[in-house]
């Protein structure tokens, strides 16, 4: 239990905030009152097992038994990632706006957490291993890659009583955000030498503020579309469409931006540099200068991690006690391959059901997911699942972990 | 209940942290190189003390002066106050515009038997002051007509408020005495240590008169400080200086064991006199000692113990030349060689200087010129031909105390690759010691460095060319965090313990590489 609830703190501060793939599609018609509060939380990589990221985030040795286990799932693209998102939503249907009755209004507060990454495999090797077993080999760390983005948004929006359809515009605050890009990027090792060519570029805000940060300031924009049609069979289908975060964050002034396009070998001190010299002309070494980097301060830009989802969700008020759900969704980052799943929903009672999912993609590879809904009275609606149960049982066997808890309230 | 559950989230982050109850490592090999160089003896000795001889390999050179001293601190002018009241010689006077008041001084230096009749000041202070109870406003002029600056002759001119007998109007005045050249044989020219300093006291009324009377005396003071020449002369006296003293030659301490083989040097020691003056010295004993073996050898030559004629140094003040008087030490005319490979880390030395030993015989003109000074001067040649037995160095080095941080070695090999043109061997070993001078730990090379083939025809060395490796445990690396001190011990062997010549193409080329573990702690 004291792991459980520490999987799901760490979840609530590192697992990536993207919009939730809904459970279930409760109502037809809303016109009243209703308070949201959703917790949407994973993280997942197709390379890191559980007890790498276990000793890495909670502190422990890294034994060469857990670094030889993630080296066996190396390949080309080894990505990582997550989202965390801690949302209110409040629903009103008592406000009408462009004074028509059809709409009502939609306020809502998110923490949002974004983390993608992309790790070249002997840049993992380098880091973890060294380079003693790779002499006169040529490590390659192109291409590597990471992102991170947290950011408070405060939206206000318009939905359609009839399908809950909706558009919120935000004002996003940012909080804190860092990247960084290797491009051509490599290091050779000899016995005599070692050669570092080094390209990239990157920023990162300033690290010395709170959680909450207030160094930038951006605006998004939310579409949830909600689709009914019947099927061949006369029964009533849902399809929801959501694009979300399409805007801008701009950082502050007191953002760092780093560039570096360099080529250094470095084959030791020479130590005719250093004896039978005075202390003027005693050279000084100094590895940053050497790097080359560059370095200066000012405003920066960047898009926020636009997602896009199309999906089949179960609808509560069906006649059908089993119905199928399938969905599509991805994140316009580099690191997030197009995440598909599909699976079955099984309501046996009007005030319970269950759904189990398989998935592909993300920032993982295919996952197993379990979801369970709890209706009391039609006032109060609770749903608890993961989209990734083995990464939740198994250390060894688990890529990922996956944990999302929603609630409503009919007010 | 909403706000509870927001608190509850936001508190999930904190707990998260606080349960990290160790640091998140990993270990991780590390090949790189370290260090490279291409020595020779000049990367190892200044290259002013290394030449290639007439037979074609390396001397050390030395030209040093080894003792020295100057007569500054003899004839340095004590400081000295000139203090003068003037007064009318009559009852009572009316002082109009018009006054004048003309007095001349004679001062005299208190400086024991030196006699001095010229002095350039280096620097120094003269502290003017002046009183008046003269009842009416007056003017002062000091004129010291045998002192020169360099803007003339030295004069000062102060004027004065009316004052009273109760309440005399003072002005005081500092004045720089650097580059003041003073003649002291005062204002006829024949006496020594003697300032002169003409004084007149004139009315700085325009208009008016006031009465003076025979009890209102001018008083003034010149007080000359901390004054120091660049030049003197004069007869400095009569001296004798002798002592024997110790001196340590701290590198050679460093030696702990072996012997080292010479085969001839060269040494040439000079007494130079920069003075114009005449001196007399003597050394009487050269002792060196080890204090490793408790063996003492007493440097014999002709000279020692009788007393040498320094002749004064020639020319003047601008262009003189010192004196000198060469002794030519030996292995024929010495045991100079006995004396050398006693590796002393010791010297007594006993002398004894005589300065103007027949008293005044120059009519007072002894001269003290800028920077000149009596010495010892040393001109040798130490050609580089010796062989050496277990010639064992050793030296202390005080370090910080190593702390790991996120970046720690656990377990290190060092590799020095080498190729040694050296026809010498040599074997390292580092102690690590705590701040009580225990030793910790240990660092071992796992072979010594092997020395080159030696070609005694041509002086030339094959290189050997070879490797060694130093293994650095994690025992150790742990004990560096307690280190405070290293101790290094190098013993050094000549090709077969033979005598070996150092040619000047001589080289030590290396390259110290490692493959170390390395725990990164998160």
């Amino acid at each position: 239990m004291k792991k459980l609830i520490l999987y799901f703190s760490f979840l609530a501060v590192f697992g990536l905030s993207a919009q939730e793939l809904n459970p279930v599609f409760e109502d037809t018609i809303f016109d009243g009152n209703r308070l949201n509060i959703s917790s949407f939380n994973y993280y997942a990589s197709n390379f890191t097992t559980n007890e790498f990221l276990d000793k890495f985030i909670f502190g422990g040795e890294i034994t060469t038994g857990i670094k030889d286990r993630v080296s066996g799932h190396l390949g080309r693209n080894n990505s990582i990632g997550g989202e965390a998102e801690q949302k209110f939503e409040h629903f009103n249907g008592d406000l009408f706006p462009f004074k028509k009755d059809k709409y009502g209004l939609i306020i809502s507060l998110s923490d949002n957490h974004l983390v993608s990454g992309n790790v070249s495999s002997d840049l993992f090797s380098a880091l973890f291993y060294g380079n003693a077993n790779s002499l006169n080999d040529t490590l390659d760390f192109g291409f590597s890659h990471i992102l991170y983005q947290h950011y408070l948004k405060l939206g206000v929006g318009v939905y359609d009583k009839s399908t809950l359809s909706s558009l919120t515009v935000s004002y996003a605050s940012g909080s804190r955000g860092f990247e960084g890009r290797l491009n051509n990027t490599w290091m050779n090792s000899t016995l005599d030498s070692i050669s570092f060519m080094f390209q990239g570029a990157g920023y990162r805000t300033d690290s010395s503020k709170g959680y909450w940060g207030f160094q930038g300031s951006g605006i998004a924009l939310d579409l949830n579309y909600n689709f009914q049609f019947d099927s061949r069979k006369g029964y009533n289908q849902l399809l929801n469409l959501k694009i979300s975060n399409v805007g801008l964050m701009a950082w502050n002034g007191n953002t760092y931006h780093y560039a570096v396009d360099s080529l250094n070998s470095y084959s030791g001190f020479n130590v005719n540099d250093f004896i039978n010299r005075g202390d003027a002309e005693a050279k000084v070494y100094n590895f940053n200068d050497t790097l080359g980097i560059n370095s200066r301060q000012g405003k920066r830009l960047s898009a926020l991690p636009i997602e896009f989802s199309i999906q089949k969700v179960p609808l509560k008020h069906s006649l059908q006690k089993l119905q199928y759900l399938a969905g599509f969704k991805t994140i316009l980052t580099a690191d997030y391959f197009p995440y598909f799943y599909g699976g079955l929903y099984y309501m046996p009672s009007p005030n319970f059901s269950a759904s189990t999912r398989v998935s592909y993609g993300g920032f993982g590879g295919i996952q197993w997911g379990l979801n369970l809904n709890l209706w009391l009275k039609n006032k109060v609606y609770f749903s608890l699942g993961s989209f990734d149960l083995i990464g939740l049982a198994s250390k060894k066997y688990g890529f990922g972990r996956s944990i999302n808890f929603s609630a409503n309230f009919n007010l | 209940m909403n706000r509870l559950k927001l608190i509850s989230l936001l508190a999930f982050p904190i707990l998260l942290f606080s349960c990290k109850k160790e640091p998140t490592s990993w270990d991780t090999d590390w090949s790189a190189p370290i260090a490279y160089g291409h020595l020779t003896i000049n990367d190892m000795i200044p290259a002013n003390y290394a030449e290639t001889n007439g037979s074609g390999y390396l001397s050390l050179v030395i030209h040093e002066s080894v003792f020295e001293f100057s007569l500054d601190t003899l004839i340095k002018l004590p400081d000295t106050t000139i203090t003068v009241k003037t007064a009318i010689g009559i009852p009572s006077i009316e002082v109009t515009p018009s006054f004048s008041l003309p007095d001349n001084y004679d001062q005299a230096y208190e400086l024991g038997e030196i006699e001095l009749k010229r002095v350039i000041i280096e620097s120094g202070l003269a502290e003017a002051t002046i009183q008046s109870p003269w009842q009416g406003k007056t003017k002062i002029t000091f004129t010291f007509p045998k002192v020169t600056n360099p803007t003339g002759l030295f004069e000062r001119v102060y004027y004065l408020d009316a004052g009273t007998i109760t309440s005399p109007t003072a002005v005081n005045d500092l004045i720089d005495m650097a580059f003041h050249d003073m003649d002291l044989t005062g204002i006829d020219g024949n006496l020594y240590n003697t300032l002169g300093v003409n004084v007149l006291i004139e009315s700085n009324e325009e208009e008016s008169s006031f009465l003076v009377t025979n009890t209102d005396s001018i008083a003034f003071s010149f007080k000359f400080q901390d004054l120091i020449p660049r030049y003197a002369k004069g007869y400095f006296g009569q001296y004798t200086f002798s002592d024997t003293t110790g001196v340590a030659l701290v590198p050679l301490k460093h030696i702990v064991a072996g012997s080292i083989d010479l085969d001839s040097i060269d040494l040439t020691l000079t007494v130079k006199n920069g003075f114009n003056i005449i001196a007399q010295a003597k050394v009487s004993k050269l002792t060196g000692i080890n204090t490793r073996t408790s063996n003492l050898v007493d440097l014999d030559f002709s000279e020692k113990g009788t007393t040498l004629n320094i002749n004064p140094a020639s020319g003047g003040l601008y262009d003189y030349v010192p004196s000198e008087y060469p002794l030519s030490l030996n292995n024929t005319n010495s045991n100079l060689l006995d004396f050398l490979e006693n590796l002393s880390d010791s010297i007594i030395i006993g002398y004894q200087l005589k300065i103007n030993p027949f008293g005044n015989t120059t009519a007072g003109s002894d001269e003290f010129f800028p920077d000149s000074k009596m010495e010892l001067f040393l001109d040798g040649e130490f050609p580089l031909e010796f062989g050496a037995n277990d010639l064992t160095i050793t030296d202390t080095l005080t370090i910080d105390k190593f702390e790991a941080g996120t970046i720690a070695p656990r377990d290190a090999l060092l590799f020095l690759d080498y190729q040694n043109g050296f026809p010498i061997a040599g074997d390292l070993k580092i102690y690590l010691l705590n701040g009580d001078n225990e030793v910790l730990d240990s660092v071992f090379a796992s072979a010594p460095i092997q020395a080159g083939k030696y070609q005694m025809d041509t002086y030339a060395t094959i290189p050997h060319t070879g490797s060694v490796q130093f293994s650095i445990t994690p025992t150790a690396f742990d004990h560096l965090e307690n280190t405070e001190k290293l101790i290094l011990f190098v013993k050094f062997n000549s090709d077969d313990n033979a005598e070996v010549k150092i040619s000047p193409e001589t080289f030590f080329d290396f390259k110290l590489r490692t493959n170390l573990q390395i725990r990164i702690s998160l």
